[in-house]
């Protein structure tokens, strides 16, 4: 079996139309990423979970040959995700909060220096979580693809379809919400 | 887990015999997407080219100045919904293209709408300098009862020139702003030309007009604007009836032909 950990995801995108085992790389180089960012916005059961993967994935390489390189791969990918969890969202009209879910706190430990300059980083994750849990969910969206994926105003442009002003705007306006529930929570913030 | 994940998404792919689309889905799917886009760009801009030549024609300004009430019933009649409805569809199509084919979406909604908009109403306004608003008009008048319907409430303010709207055919043409003019209830009219701004066109004898303005005397009008005026013919579905009736000739009443 040829190891293709060493390829870019577009070297592996002609690749895998040639030999699924390039597309099986590219599963498990998202795997991981996609399984947190789904429970992170929409704290579905395990099961559920995996079904969503399961479906991305399958809607990913049903479509590989219509991706537009403009984008980065990584974008295209976390946009089907987002899709997909946002309508079965919408089907269950619930995010599955008040089931059991495979949620553990550090999955809400943000991943970039800026989240923890603007909150203090004493606040643990599972405070985070209940705070992101209070704010409309557009405004949760977003601070998780910005502070917990770590993804550029870019790719979060390209991930949810607007405009980088846009994204701009509601990470401002999210911010400004969490602060709000924060100290609605009471939950020591140090500025 | 993680090799587990990957290899039950393979298993899968294989299992259902799931294969990536071919790269002509997606050429169509632009293409569809594109065609509509152009064709409901097409079709948005005959309708601001209608619109223009409906306020060229003065189809709105008597209602302004003399039937405010009536005004809200001439925008759902006068003003094609069409437009309204094609532009939830472009922007619908648009959305699509954007959506699905193209990296537009960078741009923000406000400058993606403006810039449509712009564009149907220059490309109206093009196409209304080209007489293609007064064809869209007669061909809606021809074949569309709903708005050979709504044109009903136009020309009856034709007869009413109280209202300050005058139709009719000129008599002679006595000075650059006194002409006499014989309206469609053959009434004779001395019509005072008072506009700063003339049309650009000579007013000839024999030449139908549309005049708005102010009544001032029994026969006297203060024309502040005018156009030419279109015969308007009825539309196609009655002048086929009527057309049935001539072939079939006078019958007589159905109880005579008992007798």
């Amino acid at each position: 079996m040829k190891d293709f950990s060493t390829y870019s995801d577009e070297q592996l995108i002609p690749l895998s139309l040639e030999n699924e085992e390039a597309f099986g790389e590219i599963v498990h180089r998202y795997e991981s990423r996609l399984r947190r960012y789904v429970f992170r916005i929409a704290s579905f059961p395990e099961e559920e979970v995996e079904e969503i993967l399961q479906d991305v994935f399958l809607s990913v390489w049903k479509n590989l040959r219509g991706f537009d390189t403009k984008i980065k791969f990584s974008s295209w990918v976390y946009r089907i995700a987002h899709n997909r969890t946002i309508s079965l969202f919408r089907k269950f009209k619930t995010r599955g909060r008040d089931k059991e879910t495979g949620l553990t706190p550090d999955l809400f430990l943000p991943t970039t220096e800026n989240f923890i300059d603007d909150f203090d980083s004493q606040i643990n994750a599972k405070l985070i979580q209940s705070a992101l849990e209070e704010i409309p969910n557009k405004y949760s969206e977003i601070l998780i693809l910005r502070f917990f994926e770590d993804l550029s105003y870019d790719e979060i442009a390209d991930v949810l379809k607007c405009s980088i002003g846009t994204v701009s705007t509601l990470i401002a306006r999210a911010k400004k919400k969490f602060r709000a529930v924060i100290d609605e929570l009471n939950i020591p913030f140090s500025k | 887990m993680k090799k587990n994940f990957t290899d039950s998404v393979l298993k899968t792919i294989r299992a259902k015999k799931i294969t990536p689309r071919e790269r002509s889905y997606f050429i169509a799917k632009t293409v569809i997407q594109i065609a509509a886009g152009i064709a409901f760009f097409l079709f948005g801009m005959l309708s601001v080219a209608l619109v223009f030549h409906l306020i060229n024609n003065f189809a709105f300004a008597e209602f302004i100045l003399n039937h405010p009430q009536l005004l809200r019933k001439l925008f759902w009649f006068g003003v094609p919904v069409f437009w309204v409805v094609l532009s939830v569809l472009l922007w619908f199509v648009i959305e699509q293209i954007v959506r699905e084919t193209k990296r537009v979406y960078r741009m923000s909604f406000g400058v993606i709408g403006i810039l449509v908009l712009s564009i149907q109403v220059l490309g109206g306004f093009i196409l209304e300098q080209s007489q293609v608003g007064e064809q869209v008009d007669l061909i809606f008048e021809q074949r569309m009862n709903w708005y050979h319907g709504a044109q009903k409430i136009n020309r009856r303010l034709e007869r009413m020139p109280e209202h300050g709207f005058l139709v009719g055919e000129v008599l002679k043409v006595k000075s650059d702003s006194l002409i006499f003019l014989n309206d469609i209830m053959n009434k004779e009219w001395e019509v005072y030309l008072e506009s700063k701004r003339r049309p650009p066109f000579e007013i000839k004898k024999g030449m139908k007009l549309r005049m708005i303005g102010e009544m001032r005397g029994e026969n006297e009008f203060k024309a502040i604007d005018w156009k030419p005026a279109r015969d308007r013919r009825p539309p196609l579905h009655k002048r086929r009836n009527s057309f049935k009736k001539d072939e079939r000739g006078m019958r007589p009443p159905f109880h005579n032909r008992l007798e």
